[in-house]
């Protein structure tokens, strides 16, 4: 079967709309596929099917109540099956799903943090006063740590001041024996004066002194 | 129950019969409202409005002008023409791009799965590229591929011939496709849903 530019304009809403049977559409197909005039239908073909994918929204809740009761008076409040319908709705959505889930691990981190195993949890832990107690502990636990870990912090570094006090004492009489021409001690040093170091760092631009 | 009874039920004060009328239609009429305004809130409004209208006008309803779906597509219609005339254009395209951008950044702000990200994504491109086409060939292309009329029906809902209608539809759907095709970073394959 062949077709000719006047089938296709006689038929187009059967063929974009996929009404005519299987073998008058492949020959239209064909034939929109093959003729200049008749190349537009191609992009109005993907159109249609690229818009039939979309889907209508949602009435928006409430949306219904507010105009029966703009036109008719009546109470302005969504009956029970309607918030539980768009509670529903609204809890299918991915994105609650994530926020949920990213609650759920917040509130675990929270929980580890503060060392309550959800397992032993009883009902006396979930009195008021009980819960104070648990978080007065836990605080005071925290600071009593981080004061030891300061305190023990100044320790290291007392004892690591004196030991660089004691350290050109220690040091000198060795510098008297052999100077030790590797220990790069001395952090000022340029690079392309020293020998050793100026193979390394090669790739620094030898240091000339520029002509006027 | 046919859309006459409904409605002399309706003038009878017959308040279930009003509720059945606004339940049945708001979800197509607030979609409607949406693919022409691109703006929920707005979107939100103009269904009201429409439904005030039709209530106050529920006794010049006759199942002559068809039926009450083609009836609420033509005050809807008729609404939405005066919104378009009372906005200015400029504002109109800017407050839809706002609007859309502004979506945008909400909606990829969480992680979506690839399917419903590439379907939303793909909402927001086609309701950019309708707002491109002159409105006659936009509202045509809204009636009938959005909003799942008859040509016979979109025929009595912008009052013009059966041919016309098919004409603008068709020619509108080609308009649509080649925006789409130069839309830049538009690439969708062939069909969503089969991916």
């Amino acid at each position: 079967m062949k077709w000719d530019c006047a089938q296709i304009e006689a038929r187009l809403s059967d063929y974009l709309e996929g009404r005519l049977d299987a073998e008058e559409q492949r020959a239209a197909q064909r034939h929109v596929e093959t003729c200049p005039r008749c190349a537009e239908w191609l992009d109005a073909r993907q159109a249609l099917v690229w818009l039939q994918q979309l889907e209508p929204l949602e009435v928006p809740l409430g949306l219904e109540t507010r105009i029966l009761a703009q036109t008719t008076g009546l109470a302005a409040r969504p009956t029970f099956w309607e918030v539980l319908t768009a509670g529903w709705r609204a809890f299918q959505q991915p994105r609650v799903a994530l926020g949920l889930a990213a609650a759920l691990f917040s509130i675990s981190l929270v929980l580890q943090a503060l060392d309550v195993d959800v397992r032993k949890i009883s009902a006396a832990d979930l009195r008021p006063t009980n819960i104070y107690r648990k978080l007065d502990r836990t605080v005071h636990v925290a600071y009593g740590r981080s004061v030891k870990f300061i305190n023990d912090l100044r320790l290291v570094y007392e004892i690591r001041a004196r030991l660089d006090a004691l350290r050109p004492l220690v040091e000198e009489p060795e510098k008297e024996q052999a100077p030790a021409p590797q220990a790069p001690r001395n952090e000022k040093k340029d690079f392309s004066e020293d020998n050793e170091s100026g193979k390394l760092y090669a790739y620094l631009p030898p240091k000339t002194t520029r002509s006027p | 129950m046919d859309d006459a009874e409904l409605v002399r039920r309706c003038l009878r004060g017959d308040a279930s019969a009003w509720e059945n009328i606004v339940r049945t239609h708001t979800r197509r009429i607030y979609n409607l409202c949406y693919r022409f305004t691109a703006n929920r809130q707005e979107a939100q409004d103009l269904t009201q409005e429409v439904f005030l209208r039709v209530f106050r006008t529920l006794k010049s309803f006759s199942s002559e002008y068809g039926t009450l779906t083609v009836w609420l597509h033509r005050v809807t219609r008729n609404l939405l023409i005066d919104h378009y005339r009372a906005t200015h254009r400029d504002r109109l395209t800017v407050s839809l791009e706002d609007e859309l951008s502004r979506i945008e950044q909400k909606e990829s702000a969480a992680p979506q799965p690839d399917h419903t990200a590439a379907l939303r994504e793909l909402s927001i491109t086609i309701q950019q590229a309708l707002a491109r086409l002159s409105p006659e060939l936009r509202e045509a292309v809204i009636l009938r591929d959005l909003q799942g009329l008859e040509y016979r029906e979109i025929a009595e809902v912008l009052d013009i011939p059966e041919g016309t209608v098919k004409s603008r539809i068709n020619r509108g759907r080609a308009e649509l496709g080649r925006i789409l095709k130069r839309w830049p970073g538009f690439d969708f394959p062939a069909s969503v849903s089969q991916q």
